[in-house]
């Protein structure tokens, strides 16, 4: 009888506290995101311009496939995060067939480059000194992406598997950083991208999974 | 639901009345007794702090269903880490309240694991034998009991996590 009069008491409460809220909603993540993105984009065209090959880079495909890896990964993580961010885990398939996508063509420039992936020209280009900016423009750009957007919209969820929604946060954060960067940047190894690509948005995705253990939890 | 999210503090109030009695019954088949209160009231908490998360476009019951069974699972996890703390070499035999919550929780769990394992379980875990005594009786070596107490567990808390909702 006590304890029913403390549940009567706890919904009195709740309901004096009851404020209008306006509910998640995908679309105002995808133009927070996509606006984080064209900003990106739109500071590494001014700070570092274009890349200076950039008429090969168009004919051999490089300016589209690169960048395309990491729109196509950013892509597939946000509709990910949009299926974690709800109590009610709902994974549609088809939200990996951008992920497949941009693995499929990782793989097929692996292929391609395979025959002189060890060459001494491709190992001095691993020893570039602007691999810096790749690292502080993904690592700085992505981070500042992710508080605007843990702000905006990840404290604000309540999913059924944290930790995988804060490493999908950082994983897009540093996807979309990458996109940006990649305008500028005119080193297509395939070892690389996987070295000063890869790196940052590990270390994103590790933050983020991080963090949601302590801020995610509900 | 989709009125409470304007503010409107009558549909809201029903909504929690209602949901009181819905969330009770839910309990009640889930933990025992003495833990469904606290429950339904940290259920109604979470509901109020996480109302955001409730999509207009789809129904609430299934919304709701999840938002509990997260709570449930949490509790179920709070339950076995204080049998697994409590029922230890140094353990004092008394029977509490919240011993009596775990053990009928552990109850109903072990139903969810290969019998062997949950034999050594309620063995170690319930009836209070030491390690040895069950060692001698279920013929296993003391380390090999150890392990499936320690995987039974472990397949117990996967298998909670498993379950779906059948509301």
């Amino acid at each position: 009888m006590k304890v029913s009069r403390m549940t009567d008491q706890l919904i009195k409460h709740l309901v004096s506290d009851l404020k209008s809220l306006e509910p998640l909603i995908n679309s105002k993540l995808w133009m927070h995101c996509t606006v984080c993105l064209l900003i990106m984009a739109g500071i590494v065209l001014t700070m570092m311009g274009l890349r200076a090959d950039y008429p090969t880079a168009i004919q051999d495909g490089a300016m589209l496939w690169k960048p395309g890896i990491f729109l196509l990964a950013w892509i597939g993580s946000m509709l990910l995060i949009l299926d974690l961010s709800r109590p009610i885990e709902r994974i549609e398939k088809w939200h990996f067939v951008p992920l497949f996508l941009a693995g499929t063509i990782l793989l097929w420039q692996m292929i391609v480059q395979l025959p002189y992936l060890f060459s001494s020209d491709v190992t001095l280009n691993l020893y570039d000194p602007n691999a810096i900016y790749c690292l502080s423009v993904i690592i700085g750009g992505g981070g500042i992406a992710m508080a605007m957007s843990w702000k905006f919209w990840f404290s604000r969820t309540a999913s059924p598997n944290p930790t995988t929604l804060g490493a999908l946060a950082g994983f897009s954060v540093g996807c979309l950083a990458a996109t940006g960067y990649a305008l500028h940047c005119d080193k297509d190894g395939i070892l690389y991208i996987f070295i000063y690509y890869g790196t940052p948005i590990l270390i994103l995705s590790v933050i983020g999974s991080l963090l949601s253990k302590r801020l995610l939890k509900w | 639901m989709r009125a409470a999210l304007k503010g409107d503090q009558k549909a809201y109030r029903l909504l929690l009345t209602n949901l009181r009695l819905w969330l009770a019954a839910y309990f009640t088949k889930r933990v025992h007794y003495n833990a469904v209160e606290d429950l339904v009231q940290d259920t109604l908490l979470t509901l109020h702090a996480k109302r955001q998360t409730f999509d207009p476009h789809y129904s609430f019951g299934p919304w709701i269903a999840a938002v509990a069974r997260h709570r449930w699972i949490d509790h179920l996890r709070a339950t076995l880490k204080y049998v697994e703390t409590q029922l230890d070499d140094n353990f004092l035999y008394q029977e509490t309240e919240r011993d009596a919550c775990a053990k009928h929780d552990v109850k109903a769990l072990l139903k969810l694991i290969p019998p062997p394992q949950a034999k050594v379980i309620e063995l170690v875990k319930l009836r209070e034998l030491s390690i040895e005594e069950v060692s001698k009786q279920t013929g296993h070596s003391p380390s090999s009991v150890k392990v499936m107490v320690h995987r039974g567990m472990k397949k117990m808390m996967a298998a909670v996590e498993e379950v779906q909702d059948d509301l």
